[in-house]
């Protein structure tokens, strides 16, 4: 006597597909100071420093770093009679946490490198301190510099 | 006698054709399966704001069934995947997700919510055996990657597969 097992009957068929994830990358700077003011001698003496001036969070699906440079090598007189010749240099940044500042010039410096990740991770989130230096050099008035931040993939 | 021939030789003949033309028609019963896309399967995460968010290719399947000769299952699994150094399987997956069917009659077991797919077959639905054609429509999910998950190429293959018992 012959006996067969019972056979399943299959049929299949199969499609492909892709996916491609880019370098991507998100940077947020929060602002939080607003017009600085030299309004006493020891302001002109000593500069002013501004802790946690601004807050910068970093988004980044590869490890990254943010450059920092001036947008021009002095500052743009605001106001009549402002100089024309305040340098860059008067203002310097730092990592808040940090000993050392970086002094603006229109060349990038590295402000801090971070790993992959969202801004909760470690790192990706950190604040940033200020220093306004100019000494007894230059006219009273108002002044403004811009500052490129720099975000890209190490 | 001899008028008991032809029936005889007739009643042979006709048992004949049925043993031979028995088979034929069981063939011509047979489940039929086929599946369809409607796009193609690619997906891109370009922008940091696309890594957050699931990307869905709508009624991106297709999947046809008429089970005529028998109960049916339908099963779903990774046939197979490459992906770039670094990548932890898990960071992100591919989901089915039901949208519609034609007809509920006959059909059970059917799997409503997103599922993820994985190397295993993974039961989509069961019909009854019938003569009705079934189009079942599933949307393919690629959830979001996130800003963990490897950077690069990533290929798959998925297969389904009928079965009948």
């Amino acid at each position: 006597m012959i006996t067969f097992g019972k056979v399943r009957a299959q049929s299949s068929t199969t499609v492909s597909g892709t996916i491609d994830i880019s370098a991507c990358m998100g940077l947020t700077i929060t602002n939080l100071t607003g017009v600085v003011s030299f309004n006493d001698a020891s302001d002109y003496m000593s500069g002013i420093t501004i802790t946690n001036a601004a807050t910068i969070a970093v988004k980044s699906n590869v490890n990254w770093l943010i450059d920092i440079s001036a947008q021009s090598a002095y500052f743009q007189a605001m106001s009549s009679g402002a100089s024309a010749n305040m340098p860059a240099s008067v203002l310097q940044i730092r990592r808040n946490g940090t000993s050392s500042y970086i002094t603006m010039s229109t060349n990038s410096q590295t402000l801090k490198t971070g790993n992959k990740g969202d801004e909760n991770t470690t790192g990706n989130s950190f604040n940033t301190d200020l220093s306004i230096n100019p000494g007894f050099g230059y006219n009273a008035g108002s002044y403004n510099i811009g500052v490129l931040f720099t975000l890209s993939q190490q | 006698m001899q008028n008991n021939q032809p029936i005889t030789y007739r009643m042979r003949l006709f048992c004949t054709l049925l043993i031979i033309l028995l088979p034929f028609s069981k063939s011509l019963a047979q489940n039929t399966f086929s599946l369809n896309t409607t796009t193609g399967l690619n997906f891109n995460f370009n922008t940091a704001s696309s890594l957050e968010n699931d990307n869905v290719l709508q009624n991106a399947f297709i999947v046809t069934v008429r089970p005529r000769s028998s109960n049916i299952s339908v099963y779903a699994r990774i046939y197979y995947y490459s992906a770039p150094y670094g990548f932890v399987p898990g960071s992100m997956n591919l989901e089915l997700d039901y949208k519609s069917v034609n007809s509920t009659t006959g059909v059970s077991n059917l799997v409503t919510s997103p599922f993820i797919l994985s190397t295993s077959d993974q039961r989509l639905f069961s019909i009854s055996r019938r003569t009705t054609i079934f189009n079942f429509y599933y949307d393919l999910i690629c959830t979001a990657p996130g800003y963990s998950t490897a950077t690069g190429h990533y290929n798959f293959t998925l297969m389904f597969t009928m079965t009948s018992p």
